[in-house]
C-alpha cells in the first residue's frame, strides 16, 4: 500500500465517525429546571418593573427641570453678553475721549486698512 | 396538536402546550447544541436558553416557517454565540474547555458490544480528530454539516433552518466535505 492510499484510508475511516455517533440523553428533570429558570426570569422582570415605576414617573419631571435649566442658562448668558457689549461701548467712548479720537481719526485708520 | 394550534396555545401562555413543545424537541435541541459545543453541560445550558427564548419571543413568531424550524434557528444562533464567547475567553488563556471537550466527545462513542479496547480507543481518537476538523470549517459549512451529519436533518430541513435554498445547502455540504478531507489528509500526512 502506498503512503497516499494509507492516508486516504485513514481519512475515510475518520469521516465514517459521523455514522457512529450516539445521541446524548437530556439529564432528568430538564423541564423542571427550565420552569424554575422561567419563573426566576419572570420574578426578576416583575421586581424591575415595580422598582422602576417610581423612576419612570420622575422622568418627565426631570426632563422639564433640565429644559428650564437650559432656558435659564441661555438667558443668563445672553444677558451677560449684552451687558458686556454695553460696557465695551462705554470703555471705547471713554478711551476715544481720553485720546481725543474723532470720526476723522477713525476714517484715517479704516483707509489705512 | 398541529403547529398553528400549538402556536396559539403558546401565545396564550398555556403551560401544558409549552411542556409538550419542550418534551417533543428537547432531545434534538440538546443534541444539535452538542454538535456545536461538544460539551454536555454547555449543550444543556444552551438548550435551556433556546426554550427560554422561545417562551419569551413566541409573540414574534410570524408562522412564515414551521415552529420546529424557528426553534432550531434559535438553537443554531445560541450555539454560535456561545462558541464566539468561548473563543474570546480562550484568547485570555482559559484552556479547560479544550479538555472538557475531549472528554465529552469520547463519551459519545458507544462502548463496543465485544470487549475490544484497542478498537474502541481508536474510534474515540478519530471522533476527536473529526470534531476538530469540523471546528476549523467556515461558519456556514460548520452549521450545514453539523445539522446534516450530526443531527440527521434532511437537506430541505437544513435549508429551512439556515434560510437558504436546497441547492445552496448541497453546495455548502459538498465544500464542507472537501475541506474536511483536505484537513484530515494534511493531519494524517503529518502523522506519517
Amino acid at each position: 500500500m502506498t503512503e497516499k492510499e494509507r492516508i486516504r484510508q485513514e481519512v475515510e475511516k475518520t469521516l465514517q465517525c459521523f455514522d457512529g455517533i450516539e445521541k446524548i440523553e437530556p439529564r432528568p428533570f430538564f423541564f423542571t429546571r427550565l420552569k424554575a429558570r422561567i419563573n426566576s426570569t419572570d420574578a426578576e422582570k416583575k421586581r424591575v418593573k415595580q422598582s422602576g415605576w417610581g423612576f419612570a414617573a420622575l422622568r418627565p419631571a426631570l426632563l422639564s427641570l433640565l429644559i428650564v435649566l437650559n432656558f435659564v442658562s441661555a438667558i443668563v448668558i445672553f444677558r451677560g453678553n449684552e451687558t458686556r457689549s454695553d460696557n465695551r461701548s462705554e470703555y471705547l467712548s471713554a478711551f476715544a475721549e481720553e485720546y481725543s479720537f474723532t470720526q476723522e481719526t477713525e476714517d484715517l485708520f479704516s483707509f489705512a486698512n | 396538536m398541529d403547529d398553528r394550534t400549538l402556536h396559539q396555545e403558546l401565545a396564550c401562555g398555556n403551560p401544558a402546550a409549552f411542556q409538550q413543545l419542550v418534551n417533543s424537541h428537547q432531545s434534538r435541541v440538546i443534541n444539535t447544541c452538542y454538535g456545536f459545543v461538544s460539551n454536555k453541560e454547555d449543550a444543556e445550558d444552551i438548550a435551556q436558553e433556546v426554550f427560554l427564548e422561545v417562551y419569551k419571543s413566541i409573540d414574534s413568531f410570524r408562522e412564515d416557517a414551521k415552529l420546529s424550524t424557528w426553534i432550531y434557528r434559535i438553537c443554531v444562533t445560541k450555539s454560535l454565540d456561545f462558541l464566539r464567547k468561548r473563543k474570546r475567553k480562550k484568547r485570555f488563556g482559559r484552556f479547560k474547555d479544550l479538555f472538557g471537550k475531549t472528554q465529552d466527545r469520547i463519551e459519545q462513542i458507544p462502548a463496543p458490544a465485544t470487549a475490544n479496547p484497542q478498537k474502541h480507543l481508536e474510534k474515540q481518537e478519530r471522533a476527536e480528530i473529526l470534531q476538530q476538523a469540523v471546528d476549523s470549517l467556515a461558519e456556514n459549512q460548520k452549521i450545514a454539516i453539523t445539522l446534516n451529519k450530526y443531527e440527521g436533518f434532511s437537506y430541505q430541513e437544513v435549508a429551512e433552518i439556515m434560510g437558504a435554498s436546497v441547492s445552496s445547502v448541497e453546495s455548502l455540504l459538498h465544500r464542507a466535505k472537501k475541506n474536511l478531507e483536505k484537513t484530515l489528509y494534511r493531519y494524517y500526512a503529518q502523522q506519517g
